[in-house]
């Protein structure tokens, strides 16, 4: 797995904790990407070898995964029964970043336009100077071995600008599943 | 109860519930974490509040909010106001809108307050410096004295009772990237507490501002080690503040054995040289992020002067051999690693001749279209 092996050569060559930032949980997507009132029901897209194809021509580079995640976004109070109407779909899809896979869901509107996209999970590896023992005094409750954990110990990191390159291949490829799910026959009525 | 003990039971509970705001009673704290993909860059929102506030509107309002603000500062929409200010160099001046206004005002200032070492109108030479081409070209050097030439922050004229802006001379750019982020970032954070949210921390990537506090503590924030991605140098505590770093380690490429990278001095047309990094720490965005880079093109010396003369401000420095200098009085900002230097390679260890050395560029990207941002003196910092 591609994203594995990124994971762990960025802990080697780091020689750090790798600190996963979690910003949408799953159930929290179709809600942040479509509205309060949108319902998420998650699906599973599996692609035939012709659209495994189509999606590597889109996207301009030889894509291998043939699985992936999705939720369907329905239109509705959160408290019904049954959805109305098809607001869109939202990918879950990894792409590297600086040099870690960012997790993004990229929400596609129902008649094929973005809708919006954010980031599920960031990951860096991070942490080594917890390790100082004056330093870490000022942390409470934290042991030697324990590394600074964004989102934790600290809220943010002052220093390189994240290029959101791979946010734009994310974009792309959600738009590019988007359009092959609804040409599959008995696509949900838009 | 000690106030140790009372320390440790805090933490303890802070780890199981959520804290209740002394302010709200019957408040169940709750942070709400989001991300988004803006400015050519990852932006994050942290808001704190009460179960049952509308936090996700509200965050998804600011988002909103530093995209209508990012589409009027960019260089890269043809459609923006400062474009429309780029199109008409040497021909009018144009009226601007009050964002445009209050950013080209901070500008000057900076401008100003650095003899020119910062400078908006920098744009002319991040043509000519390219980060993403592989092999890097060192442009000629009449190249750059020729577009050196068309950058010159004084003849960028501000009208306050037109309310217009005008470059005077024919090819002449304004380049909004060195403070746009910190601006936008602060404005959002103020949105969002007029909106009922005090406690939010906007991060437009490194250019970060802080308003009210993380529950039972400040908004912390790591600087950065310039040499060593997950290293921290300090940690500074944010009070109703802004933060921004500039990096020499951004973008960068090597060639002849020299790497150049993409923080450049608008009096030579060339990559500053002196400083790794620059953090800035001050009440308003605008002013952090404008500093920080026109801080790392004047060095330690000359920049910690500059610092003293900014009321509210405080400077972290880490030279060319990694050690670090704070301005006056910074001491109580920044909250050093002991011992903490940059990394003690001279310069980065890894480097290929002639390819862009952009940092953790990713095989995944190699076939995207260059990031529009292009290069910049500035555009991140």
């Amino acid at each position: 797995m591609r994203g594995w092996a990124a994971i762990l050569a960025g802990a080697v060559l780091a020689g750090a904790a790798s600190a996963d930032q979690v910003f949408l949980r799953e159930s929290e997507i179709a809600g942040a990407l479509f509205g309060d009132q949108a319902i998420g029901v998650p699906k599973t897209l599996d692609l035939s070898d012709v659209e495994l194809g189509e999606l590597s021509r889109t996207v301009q580079r030889k894509v291998e995964v043939r699985r992936y995640s999705y939720l369907e976004a329905w239109s509705g109070p959160a408290d019904a029964k049954s959805p109305k109407r098809l607001l869109g779909y939202a990918f879950l899809l990894d792409v590297v970043g600086q040099s870690l896979p960012i997790s993004f869901a990229v929400g596609v509107k129902s008649d094929g336009t973005i809708q919006d996209v954010q980031v599920m999970i960031y990951r860096e590896p991070y942490g080594e100077e917890i390790r100082e023992r004056r330093f870490r005094a000022q942390f409470a409750g934290k042991k030697l071995q324990d590394p600074l954990v964004v989102g934790k110990d600290i809220d943010a990191i002052s220093g390189a600008t994240i290029s959101s390159a791979s946010a734009a291949y994310a974009v792309r490829k959600g738009l590019a599943l988007a359009q092959i799910l609804g040409r599959r026959p008995g696509a949900p009525p838009r | 109860m000690t106030g140790h003990a009372a320390l440790a039971a805090a933490v303890a509970l802070a780890a199981l519930a959520p804290a209740a705001r002394a302010d709200r009673p019957g408040c169940t704290e709750i942070t709400l974490r989001r991300a988004k993909p803006m400015m050519a860059t990852i932006v994050t929102v942290i808001a704190r509040g009460c179960e049952g506030d509308p936090l996700e509107l509200r965050v998804r309002e600011a988002f909103a909010e530093m995209a209508r603000l990012a589409a009027i500062l960019s260089e890269w929409d043809p459609g923006s106001a400062v474009s429309d200010v780029n199109r008409k160099a040497g021909l009018e001046p144009v009226r601007v809108p009050d964002e445009l206004w209050e950013v080209l005002q901070a500008a000057q200032d900076a401008s100003a307050a650095t003899a020119g070492a910062f400078d908006a109108t920098w744009a002319p030479l991040g043509d000519l410096w390219r980060f993403d081409l592989s092999p890097a070209r060192v442009p000629a050097p009449e190249e750059v004295d020729r577009q050196r030439r068309l950058v010159g922050y004084r003849d960028l004229v501000l009208n306050p009772a037109e309310h217009s802006a005008f470059l005077a001379r024919r090819g002449m750019r304004l380049g909004l990237g060195g403070l746009a982020k910190g601006y936008i970032a602060e404005r959002a954070a103020n949105l969002l507490v007029l909106r009922g949210v005090p406690d939010v921390l906007v991060a437009a990537s490194g250019d970060i501002a802080a308003r009210g506090r993380n529950g039972d503590r400040p908004w912390k924030v790591a600087v950065r080690d310039p040499r060593r991605p997950s290293g921290a140098l300090a940690v500074v505590e944010l009070r109703d503040e802004s933060i921004s770093t500039a990096g020499d380690y951004e973008r960068s490429f090597t060639v002849g054995g020299r790497r150049y990278h993409h923080v450049l001095d608008p009096k030579t047309g060339y990559p500053a040289s002196g400083t790794r990094s620059v953090t800035v720490v001050a009440p308003h965005g605008v002013v952090a992020d404008a500093l920080d880079t026109g801080l790392l093109v004047l060095g330690t010396a000359r920049g910690r002067e500059v610092v003293a003369s900014i009321p509210g401000a405080a400077a972290l420095f880490v030279d060319d051999a990694g050690q670090l200098h704070l301005s006056a009085a910074a001491e109580r900002v920044f909250s050093l690693v002991p011992g903490a230097a940059s990394s003690g390679a001279a310069d980065f260890p890894e480097e290929r001749p002639g390819a862009p050395d952009e940092e953790g560029r990713a095989d995944d990207q190699a076939l995207l279209p260059p990031n529009p941002a292009g290069p910049r003196h500035a555009l991140h910092r």
